[in-house]
């Protein structure tokens, strides 16, 4: 993205507050006028006052000074206040629409995603943009108006002395800016980025701290981010010269102009042409010309930064997106909740080795369907399809008679509930991580599910029962906790199909064949339920109608226990492993 | 309210040094200003008279713009050095921290905040480091210097301009308390923005599953609504603040010297020049005090950030590194849990009087159910947590007597869930054995049984491994695991259901693989499942904290048969 491309977006993005900011600019104006006319008035009044004016005269300049100051004084709190409603409205616009596209793009476009950076993004990045609209538009529209006009009253005092000055309202007011720019942009992108690289490392040290102690991992990690601030301090250094040049070149600029001000304004006075009392005059208003150029000069380097930060915000937002062809259901409403997998093909990357091959199977509604396979045979990857994180690449999968493909994805998501392989707990109470999976759910109805997990009874040891926090990633909680939290959730969705990714692993077998009578329990009330159990132990999927056993992205067998003992050699072979496992 | 820390943050001596030579570049710069205006003053004088200005008039104006020039960019490139050093030290301060806390406290911390703090609030000492505080200094002594220069001129004016001296301090101490409270409340919305968004960018396949995303989307955005509300009250106050300065300054200053600078010339006290100096010199005096203005509300930021970080870095750690030196190591390598209780800080006890031993080169299982406290047991052994009561003791040593590194280095461990860090396949393996070489790689990869799931990924071992491992399933993860292990070759090693994940069939090999990593060392094997212990020649059984029962491994062989 371009830089002129991040202003367009930035600009499109101001929409619906363009007639707030406008007003913003119009008080600037008025407010840096006022400034000028306040040195002006009180120089002016100086030298009438020495070519004999009055003391009456003398007081209505003071009071009209005050009173030109509280006026000036307003104007600025309401332009400030008004460009600041503008730029947080904005920016909490930008924070929702980044997260949207996060989840639109979840899991599949995220892979190559850093949360830490993503965060970065989120909070840093959005308030560094904040720059761009409270302090860069006004400024820029003020610092080509008000010198412009300054230049224009001096043009009526003196033509030659306001042709003087233009030369260098140009160079302060365009060309330091766009050295500036040349120089500064480059750094600007880097320290941004830097910033979320930093954010991201810092990051997975907080979250792998266990394996970062036990490893030794520290020193190494620590060197690492010394090194990511030197890259750092080394853009903001650059950065840092772009401010030096650019405060330097201003001072030189502004101070070349008084020169050559007070130089023909000598000329103009010793020969005539201009009313000694008049000089000062000319002074003060050549002074003021440059106040709204030092507005602007002094920000570039905020302002690079800011052009950065939005470009790594549009850069999620405008990604386009895996769903979005699917959003609108064209395929109407399923009548069953049956699940077909019918001749899917899929692979993650194009040139990565194919995960499923022509796989086909069904999982009808009132029975027990199983999925079994050695770890990495493409079970998990079916619920990834089914859940249309991910899109098959052949065959289709269908939801009662309709291809998923046209159903909306949501629609998908309400009838199937999932218990996934690797359970994220939320950073809040055990109630709300469990009552997410329905937000109208009643209390009663949240310890019902509670119960069917055989997690109720943990939950009301804890010292503040369904209200206690779950802390960070469930810290607090043991692998078999978070387990049962998450198949809570699951029953609680009332979704009409259950689907168990090795939900179960972190169980003790007592605990295990509790849950699964829940499960039956829970089928039992809706003869429509259907239900998925992904396993790599036979001990939980022996007693399922139907056992699939998946091998290299193959189907391998189908049928119930006996009969893929007879069959499926694939089968027996686990099944003999297993038994030998269990007997040594 | 200040935080009863007294320590300043890590190079902050350096950075004061910095920020002096900012604030004298500015108050040269100033004096620069004071110049310009006199000599202007000057030529105002010579024209008043119709007298030709002399050459060395230009020359000096010259001059004074010059230097004004070199001192505003000295300013500026100090103001960088200002924090720089101090950026980096402290966010090196923050990094040793993260480690010294550990796990145990880590709990309690929110990461996205934490890092929020550690990375944009690190930054902010920019502006308190390199603005706001050089500026305060030449700020508050603005009106000084400058009534001091117009009394040089003519000491009544100098005199009667001094009333605007106060003028800063009055108003900065009227908005600075209530400011400050309202710019930390500011910092902690900020960082709780950020620890939620974390949470809910690592949760989104969850929250997607379930339909949640927008709810938990929507729910952000009142959040950010919250945040924006507050940070425009803490602006309207801070914006309040800037319109008393500017009206303030405006009939103090602009006023107060054009009514002086007018009586003064009726008087015939001064020339008609000294007049316009005078007033020039007032627009100097609110320059720098609204660059004070211009910079509060960043500085306030700044140092609201600062005593955020301090108080993160002044938290206790959970364990004390060994104070004793010079010992030698234990060569023995058993392991002995004497009358061990525990608790979490704020909890009941997770364990109560555990008392075990394993012998150098046996192995033991620990059976018990889901949330028995095995965790734990993994916890304190590796000193992510001291014991409550009771002690443990490695070759007879306590472990509070062993250097941290040290201890931690003897153990291999084999987690439940195993953290990948963002990386390739290999230099996430080569984590724990940093020098191992690529055959030691792959043999280690293949006693996992994981070498040939990585060699068919496109780039094989330089895969990049997403944040988690989010491509791999939960056994290929509990192989990559394993393989760490093996690789990191310790005399103690800790397997808390290394294979929950795995499959049978894999599971028959690596069991292989763990049997060979046992042999001779000293293993303790967590499991809530009895079958999938091998070679436990004891096991112990851990009920709700209490062990509760022990067997040798005769008995269990008898029960398997």
């Amino acid at each position: 993205m371009t830089h002129r491309q991040t202003i367009i977006r930035l600009w499109q993005v101001l929409r619906p507050l363009r007639g707030t900011l406008g007003l913003s600019v119009a008080m600037r104006i008025v407010n840096q006028f006022l400034a000028v006319v306040l040195i002006v008035l009180a120089v002016w009044g100086v030298t009438a006052i020495a070519r004999g004016g009055s003391s009456q005269m003398l007081w209505t300049v003071a009071f009209a000074l005050a009173g030109l100051g509280m006026v000036k004084g307003i104007f600025r709190y309401l332009e400030q206040f008004s460009g600041h409603y503008v730029a947080f409205r904005l920016l909490a616009d930008l924070r929702r629409q980044l997260f949207a596209s996060l989840e639109a793009m979840a899991p599949a476009g995220l892979g190559r995603e850093r949360s830490g950076d993503l965060v970065s993004r989120a909070i840093a990045d959005v308030e560094r943009v904040e720059v761009f609209y409270a302090h860069t538009i006004a400024p820029f529209v003020v610092a080509v108006v008000v010198p412009l006009a300054v230049v224009g009253v001096l043009a009526w005092i003196s033509p030659m002395i306001a042709l003087g000055l233009l030369p260098f309202l140009v160079l302060t007011g365009v060309g330091i800016p766009f050295a500036a720019h040349r120089i500064g942009t480059g750094a600007a992108g880097r320290v941004r980025d830097r910033l979320g690289e930093i954010s991201a490392r810092f990051t997975d040290v907080v979250q792998g701290i266990r394996e970062t102690l036990v490893f030794g991992y520290g020193s190494r990690s620590e060197a690492i981010l010394d090194h990511e601030g030197d890259l750092l301090a080394s853009a903001q250094k650059t950065l840092s010269g772009c401010h030096v040049f650019q405060s330097t070149a201003t001072e030189i600029g502004i101070g070349s102009a008084l020169l050559v001000v007070v130089f023909l304004g000598a000329g103009e006075v010793l020969s005539g042409e201009m009313p000694a009392y008049d000089f000062p005059v000319v002074l003060a208003l050549t002074l003021s010309a440059f106040v709204p150029l030092l507005g602007v000069t002094n920000l570039i380097p905020d302002f690079e930064q800011a052009i950065s930060s939005a470009r790594r915000l549009f850069d999620i937002i405008d990604r386009p997106c895996h769903e979005s062809p699917c959003l609108a259901a064209v395929g109407g409403e399923p009548r069953s909740v049956g699940v077909v997998f019918d001749k899917v093909g899929f692979a993650y990357d194009d040139g990565s080795p194919r995960v499923l091959d022509r796989v086909s199977f069904a999982v009808e509604p009132g029975a027990v369907t199983a999925i079994v396979g050695a770890s990495g045979a493409g079970k998990s990857t079916l619920v990834n399809l089914l859940l249309r994180y991910w899109r098959e690449d052949a065959g289709e999968i269908l939801l009662g008679d309709v291809p998923i493909r046209n159903m909306a994805a949501r629609r998908v998501r309400e009838l199937i509930a999932v218990v996934p392989q690797r359970v994220h707990i939320f950073n809040t109470t055990l109630r709300e991580n469990i009552g997410m999976a329905r937000p109208d759910a009643a209390m009663d109805d949240i310890i019902e599910a509670a119960r069917l997990a055989c997690i109720h009874e943990f939950i009301m040891d804890q010292p503040e029962g369904y209200d206690t926090m779950a802390h960070e990633g469930g810290a607090r909680l043991s692998g078999g906790q978070r387990q049962r939290i998450a198949i809570a959730r699951a029953f609680l969705s009332n979704a009409p199909i259950l689907v168990m990714d090795e939900a179960t692993a972190h169980l003790d077998e007592r605990t295990e064949s509790r849950i699964m009578e829940s499960v039956r329990v829970w089928q039992s009330r809706d003869e429509r339920r259907a239900v998925l159990v992904i396993a790599h132990r036979l001990a939980c999927v022996r007693d399922a109608s139907r056992i699939m056993v998946l091998e290299h992205g193959r189907v391998a067998g189908i049928g119930c226990h006996e009969a893929l003992l007879d069959s499926c050699e694939v089968y027996s072979d686990l099944f003999a492993a297993q038994s030998g496992a269990a007997q040594s | 309210m200040e935080t009863k820390s007294k320590n300043s943050l890590p190079g902050s001596k350096e950075s004061r040094r910095f920020s002096y030579a900012t604030a004298g570049m500015g108050g040269a710069g100033m004096i620069c200003t004071i110049g310009q205006a006199v000599l202007l003053g000057l030529v105002v004088d010579r024209l008043w008279r119709s007298a030709p200005v002399p050459a060395w008039l230009f020359f000096a104006l010259a001059a004074v713009i010059l230097l004004r020039a070199i001192f505003a960019g000295g300013a500026r490139w100090f103001a960088f050095g200002a924090s720089a050093g101090a950026k980096r030290k402290t966010r090196r301060a923050i990094h040793g921290k993260i480690l010294d806390l550990g796990p145990a406290r880590s709990a309690s911390e929110r990461t996205g905040g934490l890092v929020h703090d550690t990375v944009e609030g690190v930054e902010a000492l920019d502006a308190s480091n390199g603005l706001y505080f050089p500026q305060f200094l030449v700020g508050l002594s603005a009106p000084l210097v400058i009534c001091l220069a117009i009394g040089v001129m003519d000491w009544v004016s100098g005199l009667v301009l001094l009333v605007t001296a106060p003028l800063a301090p009055i108003l900065l101490g009227l908005t600075q308390s209530r400011f400050r409270a309202v710019s930390a409340r500011y910092h902690a919305e900020a960082s709780a923005l950020s620890a939620r968004f974390l949470d809910a960018v690592q949760g989104l396949p969850t929250l997607k599953a379930f339909n949640a995303g927008a709810a938990c989307g929507s729910e952000m955005a009142q959040a950010g609504e919250r945040f924006r509300r507050e940070t425009m009250k803490l602006l309207a106050v801070n914006q309040l603040a800037i319109f008393l300065l500017d009206w303030g300054f405006a009939v103090g200053a602009t006023g107060a010297a054009f009514v002086v600078a007018a009586l003064r010339w009726k008087a015939g006290a001064i020339t008609v020049g000294e007049a316009v100096t005078i007033v020039l010199l007032s627009l100097e005096i609110i320059r720098q005090l609204n660059l004070l203005g211009a910079f509060f509300f960043a500085g306030a930021g700044g140092r609201a950030m600062g005593r955020r970080i301090r108080h993160y870095l002044d938290t206790p750690g959970p364990v004390k590194e060994s104070e004793t030196t010079g010992y030698r190591m234990p060569s023995r390598r058993d392991v002995r849990f004497e009358d061990v209780s525990f608790a979490y800080p704020g909890g009941g006890d997770v364990l109560s009087h555990v008392s075990f031993e394993i012998q150098p080169g046996e192995t033991v299982g620990l059976l018990g159910a889901s949330g028995a406290g095995k965790s734990s047991i993994v916890h304190l052994l590796l000193r992510f947590a001291d014991p409550r009561e009771g002690r443990i003791l490695l070759g007879g040593r306590p472990l509070v007597d062993l250097p941290l590194e040290w201890l931690r280095s003897q153990i291999a461990w084999v987690a439940q869930d195993t953290w990948l860090f963002h990386g390739t396949v290999e230099e996430n393996l080569r984590i724990a054995y940093p020098g191992a070489g690529r055959g030691e790689i792959e043999e280690a990869s293949r006693a996992a049984c994981i070498h040939d799931f990585i060699t068919s990924l496109p780039e094989g071992y330089q895969t990049r491994i997403g944040e988690r491992g989010t491509r791999l399933s939960g056994g290929q993860a509990q192989r990559l695991a394993i393989a760490r292990a093996l690789l990191k070759d310790a005399p103690i090693i800790l397997l808390d259901e290394p294979t929950s994940h795995v499959d049978f069939a894999c599971e028959a090999a690596l069991r292989q693989a763990l049997d060979r990593l046992s042999e001779g060392r000293t293993v303790l094997h967590i499991t809530h499942r009895r079958h999938s212990l091998s070679a436990a020649s004891r096991l112990f059984y851990l009920e709700d904290g209490r062990i509760t029962k022990s067997e040798d491994s005769l008995t269990l062989e008898t029960i398997a048969a």
